[in-house]
């Protein structure tokens, strides 16, 4: 509610006050009382007016580059923060950057209007591979004179893919899928689509290429008509690949299960961009809350796009976590009923309370261990009944 | 050196508003030190050359030649003729010139380039050091001794006694009420971050005018019932702070 400066002046003249007051010194009280009033009083009429505004007004933009980047290597980062309305508002904004090793200020100070963008350039980076969030972004909006703040979220945390050279996302070349039911939004034939996606033939009087050409059926026809297969568009790739909470521990002789748990999860997600539908990444960012973010194919190659509170609505998601967290937990249950979520839970010889915290989640889930885990997440995204 | 001098703004670059608040907060203390001047039985040039001395220092930024000058020459000096000739009372009258523009030094020297926050302790501990000081005009005679033993609890204490605060001057009353409103405005020139006219502001002319309202009426109430306001000023005191730090959490601030 007070600025800290504010907050400081009216606790140097509170003590002031007290001591005035064991003194019994008139003008010593006077002198003490009249700022600590002011303060007061002028905080809570100030703080009604800030308490209107509502986090809508600005238009914030967090954009990391490269994302994602190699271990160890420079990210930059852009914040950039305009006014919708026509105001004129003292603000600080700051990007939280707990995570990463940061050069640069991360944030902005200075009275912000429409028209103008509060820009902030600043590095980041990181000596261990996973995904790491940068972020929230917060703004402290003050009054004008600067006595009292509100604290607003403005954009969710930015999940930033940290690889290593070896783990660096590159599109493969070709696609293996070696089950007779690939996942959803994976195409055997990114021309003609899945098995599982045939709905029906049709007659086409226009010239098609052969390899749609229902053959059988326009055998059956006689060969007056010519049929063409039809398919049934998956559900545009919405399968969201998230890592939860307590995977940052080093599994001996393996590496850390970030790690262990991303490689296969990424070379998933690479498979259906490549398939041409939009994979999403997922990640737990702590106090009950997650952000996602598309992974997209650009001319520099596969980056994050702007990230969002939540996956898309009805996507399904595969999610590997350690269930370390109670609220991870509680955040979980409500994501199940907003997606079809799938839950890998990664057994480092804590199986029983794996089994006891998934038992609070509504959600389908498998404990599995690490050397397990490839095949779990293609188990978990072979779901015909969820196709849409 | 040369960062402390570099650091410091200069008097003449400071506006005239700057000028005028800093000068009116420091009417109190210049009062008092004027009054504790007064009651003492005899100004000793040492004394006097204390005060000088250690106000030249902000005034003039930090200069080398005046540090020299007026530091460290007359420290030497009084401590030789304390060590040679065993005459103490150069070093006394030297460090009671001190100790009397102790607030004055203080207040000149940060008012400027300190925060919000160093500058409320700066003033209202210059207050308190000025209160002390000007418990002593009500005295006659008054020798630079009392002054330091005031300060020592074994020798009875004076600084930290509502015994040496009961003195109350009347243009010491005014003047301080004087300065409170430049304290407050200075203050708010610290910590606004845009330049906007304050007096345009219905929500601060609101808070002034109900603040005002508030000491003033405690200030009436104290020539009236000295125990009543005390105990209003210090509910007063209690529920701001309580408010402050409840209200927020109750309305999810």
């Amino acid at each position: 509610m007070l600025t800290k400066n504010a907050a400081r002046v009216f606790q140097v003249s509170a003590i002031f006050l007290l001591l005035a007051l064991i003194l019994a010194s008139p003008a010593l009280i006077l002198s003490s009382l009249l700022p600590m009033v002011f303060t007061a009083l002028y905080a809570l009429l100030a703080w009604r007016r800030l308490r209107r505004i509502e986090p809508d007004i600005f238009a914030t933009s967090l954009i990391a580059s490269p994302n994602p980047a190699l271990v160890n290597s420079d990210i930059r980062v852009k914040l950039v923060v305009a006014l919708r309305r026509d105001l004129e508002l003292p603000i600080e904004a700051q990007v939280e950057t707990w995570e990463l090793e940061t050069s640069g200020k991360p944030g902005w100070r200075g009275v912000l209007r429409k028209g103008v963008e509060a820009v902030a350039d600043f590095k980041v980076r990181s000596s261990e591979i996973g995904v790491r969030l940068l972020g929230p972004v917060f703004i402290a909006l003050k009054d004008r004179l600067g006595v009292a703040v509100r604290e607003l979220e403005v954009h969710p945390p930015l999940p930033i893919l940290i690889l290593s050279e070896a783990l660096r996302l590159r599109a493969p070349a070709a696609l293996q899928v070696s089950s007779r039911s690939p996942a959803p939004g994976l195409a055997e034939n990114p021309f003609i689509g899945m098995p599982e996606e045939y709905r029906l033939s049709l007659p086409q009087t226009q010239e098609q290429p052969a390899r749609l050409i229902d053959w059988r059926r326009t055998a059956r026809s006689g060969g007056e008509e010519l049929y063409v297969r039809e398919y049934d568009r998956l559900r545009r790739g919405e399968v969201v690949f998230g890592v939860g909470g307590g995977l940052r521990v080093e599994v001996p002789g393996m590496g850390v299960a970030e790690q262990l748990a991303l490689q296969p999860l990424l070379q998933i997600a690479l498979a259906h961009l490549k398939a041409g539908s939009s994979p999403w990444l997922l990640a737990y960012a702590g106090r009950g809350e997650f952000t996602a973010s598309p992974l997209l194919q650009s001319p520099e190659g596969v980056v994050l796009g702007q990230p969002q509170g939540m996956p898309p609505r009805g996507s399904l998601v595969v999610y590997v976590t350690r269930l370390i967290d109670p609220l991870e937990a509680e955040a979980l249950s409500r994501l199940s009923k907003l997606t079809s979520l799938r839950l890998l839970l990664l057994d480092l010889g804590d199986g029983e309370r794996l089994r006891r915290a998934a038992g609070r989640v509504e959600a389908w889930y498998s404990i599995v261990g690490v050397d397990e885990l490839p095949q779990a997440l293609w188990r978990a995204l072979r779901v015909h009944g969820r196709i849409t | 050196m040369e960062g402390a001098q570099g650091s410091r703004e200069d008097y003449l670059e400071m506006d005239r508003l700057s000028i005028l608040l800093l000068g009116t907060l420091t009417l109190p203390l210049l009062y008092s030190l004027l009054q504790v001047l007064q009651a003492f039985e005899s100004l000793h040039f040492f004394l006097l050359l204390g005060i000088f001395s250690l106000l030249m220092i902000p005034v003039t930024r930090y200069l080398t030649e005046v540090i020299l000058a007026s530091i460290y020459v007359p420290a030497i000096i009084s401590f030789l003729l304390l060590s040679l000739a065993g005459r103490p009372e150069f070093l006394l009258n030297l460090a009671a010139g001190y100790l009397i523009a102790f607030p004055l030094f203080l207040l000149l020297d940060f008012y400027t380039d300190s925060s919000p926050q160093l500058l409320t302790l700066i003033y209202l501990g210059g207050m308190l050091l000025s209160l002390y000081l000007l418990g002593f005009s009500g005295e006659q005679g008054v020798h630079v001794e009392a002054l330091f033993r005031g300060l020592f609890p074994r020798e009875g204490s004076r600084l930290l006694s509502p015994e040496a605060f009961s003195y109350m001057d009347p243009l010491f009353a005014v003047l301080t009420a004087f300065s409170t409103i430049a304290l407050l405005w200075s203050l708010l020139r610290k910590l606004r971050p845009m330049e906007s006219p304050l007096l345009g502001e219905e929500v601060f002319l609101t808070a002034l005018l109900l603040s005002a309202l508030v000491t003033f009426g405690i200030a009436v109430l104290s020539r009236v019932s000295g125990e009543f306001a005390w105990l209003l000023t210090f509910l007063v005191g209690g529920a701001l702070a309580l408010f402050l730090a409840v209200y927020p959490r109750l309305v999810g601030g």
